[in-house]
């Protein structure tokens, strides 16, 4: 579904990736950690077409099409999903107008007719109970007003609204108490299928517990330093990341 | 000959046939000594009008507007009181006043019922002065034309209305004159709708006065062709705990001059001052405001949103004036700015002139881009970029516009807008 080789990037001419290599395949949950700055958001926005944001060196494949040729709006289009570590207060456009107006946007794009109003109601109180979202927040305006806990549900309420096929998470359970993160976590758990992928970025371990990946990857620098199953995501949790980085300069 | 010359040569030659009853000679008297507005007057610094000046506008012009060209307005068939204003003359023909409450008279200002009742000698030219200001001064001379609304005490207007005003003469400088008078406990809905095409300078003066616990609700709509010009002044005097919800769109014209004033002159009262802009190629925008608290315990809440796009330019000047008695004043004013061009610019002014210390006051003025971030955030979700600049910009204007209390007329100029943005 996606392949990542070698890529580089830099913002404002600072390199920031440094040959990034990634595989993912349908169906598959792959955990990206790393200390603070080390490029994990970066990386996101690459894969999300964000200006600025140039990659220098290296290709990305999504489903076979060089993905950093697409506009944001396409590569949203064609199933990439990021669900924003500071997701973006919107004034005066109410979440349902944006989800219907993002679904429409989507499905026109494909060819499809508009969703009949039916349609989107449904789907719309079927998804905020998915992720446990009071349906009153989606008549008010995108993340204005709203706590970091609800904006990050908000965020995965989108992402099951979208179905994406590529869902990246960017630190959503950072600010999330435990209910919280359980109510997340659940929700990506019940999206998860054989055809879709999620790249979930995270600091902690925590969140892995319950969405449980099936390969963990270290980015240190800009690049990805070390690569294993769940039981890395728990080294790393009892010993921090002081070996790794010894490890990188050895 | 200049403008200022012609416009009192015609009056000269005017004169007789004008309606009696108005301090017209005074008013002319007054033109004459301050002229049109120069560069120097703070009020006017930003504001060229040469472009008016330096035309030769006459005050003399014809009327003919048929049904059918002005069912096509979409207003003219809104469930609703509609009058028409044509080439500054009053169409009663064409007016529509579906009021039959005898304590509320709605017609034309200078019918001499009107001119010569109780009501208009003692508020006509009290609000708005012919002194202050020479437009104002003009169109107290050669006023002809406009609507007076009366709404008795306790009555209660129950359909808006609206004031159709369409002018398509060329040359010509037309002056339109309105004076809504609402007693205690009355409520009104009032539009002021403009459509002017060709070249020509429409100069109104509208003049309010709310009595204890009335409530108004005031739009005046700009549509204007791209040739024409529109100076207006709404002057308005609020007694204790009335209610005036006022919104100006803008979106037309070459070049718009507004003054709105409110003397909140009682305790109790609210006054929302509420305007959209729209400035796109060679088009001046200006909004002047005042929120005069003359007395204590009042509120006052006004909020200003322009977009400004290709070399349009834009004036939001807003004072807020609490005098020495007007203890416990709530006065808020924010004006926001997007600009959409390097060539575009708006001069944002608020102004606080504060003389009492028991207050809550603020003001806010931004002008920027559109968000980036918001833009990405709408694009990571499929939505167009095209799409997305349009979502925000109407999410941006929409605040405003859905203060718009009157049903039709919200929804009409929201398409508007859509529209708009869409071009
Ligand atoms: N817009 C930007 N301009 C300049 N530098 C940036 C920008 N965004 C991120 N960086 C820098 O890139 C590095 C990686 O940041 P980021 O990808 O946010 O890390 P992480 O998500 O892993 O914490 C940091 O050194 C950060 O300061
Ligand atoms: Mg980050």
């Amino acid at each position: 579904m996606l392949s990542i080789k070698n890529l580089k990037a830099k913002i404002e001419n600072k390199e920031i990736l440094n040959g990034i290599n990634l595989e993912v395949k349908p169906g598959e949950v792959h955990a990206i950690m790393g200390p603070n700055g080390s490029g994990k958001s970066t990386l996101a926005s690459v894969l999300t077409g964000k200006e600025g944001y140039e990659a220098t060196a290296g290709e990305v494949l999504y489903n076979g099409q060089n993905l950093l040729e697409l506009s944001a709006e396409d590569r949203a289009r064609e199933g990439i999903f990021l669900a924003f570590q500071y997701p973006v207060e919107i004034p005066g456009v109410t979440t349902t107008n944006f989800m219907k107006t993002a679904l429409n946007e989507i499905r026109k794009s494909k060819g499809q007719d508009p969703m009949t109003a039916g349609e989107f109601l449904k789907r719309l109180k079927d998804k905020a109970a998915l992720v446990e979202l009071d349906p009153e927040l989606a008549k008010r305006y995108v993340n204005v007003g709203f706590s970091g806990g609800e904006k990050k549900r908000n965020e995965i309420f989108q992402m099951a609204m979208l179905e994406p096929k590529l869902g990246i998470l960017d630190e959503t359970d950072s600010g999330l108490d435990i209910d919280a993160l359980k109510i997340v976590a659940n929700g990506v758990n019940k999206l998860r299928n054989k055809d879709n992928a999620f790249i979930v970025i995270t600091h902690y371990q925590r969140l892995l517990d319950y969405i449980v990946p099936d390969f963990v990857h270290v980015l240190y620098k800009g690049k990805i330093v070390k690569s294993g199953t769940k039981e890395l995501a728990l080294q790393l949790e009892d010993e921090g990341y002081d070996w790794i980085k010894e490890e990188v300069v050895s | 000959m200049d403008l200022k010359s012609k416009l009192i040569s015609e009056y000269k030659e005017l004169e007789k046939t004008l309606t009696p009853g108005i301090a017209r000679d005074e008013a002319i008297a007054a033109f004459e000594s301050v002229g049109f507005p120069a560069k120097k007057n703070e009020e006017w610094r930003f504001t060229n009008i040469a472009p008016i000046t330096n035309g030769s506008f006459t005050v003399r012009m014809d009327s003919a507007i048929s049904r059918k060209e002005i069912e096509k307005y979409k207003e003219y068939n809104f469930d609703a009181n509609v009058i028409v204003i044509h080439n500054g003359h009053y169409n009663g023909e064409l007016s529509k006043i579906h009021n039959t409450d005898s304590k509320i008279i709605i017609g034309n200002l200078f019918d001499a019922k009107n001119i010569k009742s109780a009501a208009v000698k003692n508020h006509y030219g009290k609000s708005a002065l012919a002194a202050a200001d020479g437009f104002t001064a003009l169109n107290a001379s050669f006023s002809e034309a406009g609507v007076f609304v009366l709404v008795k005490k306790n009555a209660r207007l129950e359909k808006p209305l609206i004031i159709l005003n369409i002018t398509d003469s060329n040359d010509t400088m037309s002056n339109t004159r309105n004076l809504i008078i609402l007693e205690n406990n009355a409520y009104a809905d009032v539009s002021e709708v403009y459509y002017s095409e060709n070249k020509n300078v429409s100069n109104c003066v509208t003049e309010i006065f709310l009595s204890e616990n009335s409530e108004l609700h005031h739009n005046k709509i700009q549509n204007d062709g791209i040739e024409s010009f529109h100076v207006g002044t709404t002057s308005v005097h609020q007694e204790k705990s009335s209610r005036l919800y006022s919104n100006v769109i803008s979106w037309g014209g070459a070049f718009i001059r507004n003054t709105l004033n409110s003397l909140i002159d009682g305790e109790g009262i609210d006054c929302y001052f509420r305007g959209f802009y729209l400035a796109k190629e060679n088009q001046f925008i200006d909004n002047h405001t005042l929120a005069d608290h003359a007395k204590p315990a009042s509120h006052s809440n006004e909020l200003y949103r322009g977009i400004i796009d290709a070399n349009g330019s834009t004036v939001f000047n807003g004072k807020i004036m609490v005098r020495k008695d007007a203890q416990k004043t709530n006065a808020y004013q924010t004006n926001n700015n997007i600009l959409l061009s390097d060539d575009a610019s708006a001069n944002a002014k608020p102004q606080l002139e504060i003389f009492a210390d028991d207050v809550k006051c603020s003001h806010g003025a931004t002008t920027g881009q559109i968000n980036e971030d918001e833009i990405f955030y709408l694009r990571a979700r499929g939505i167009g970029e095209s799409e997305a600049r349009k979502m925000l910009l109407s999410a941006y204007a929409r605040e405003v516009i859905d203060e718009i209390s009157f049903g039709q007329m919200r929804e009409l100029v929201s398409a508007r807008l859509e529209e708009k943005l869409s071009s």
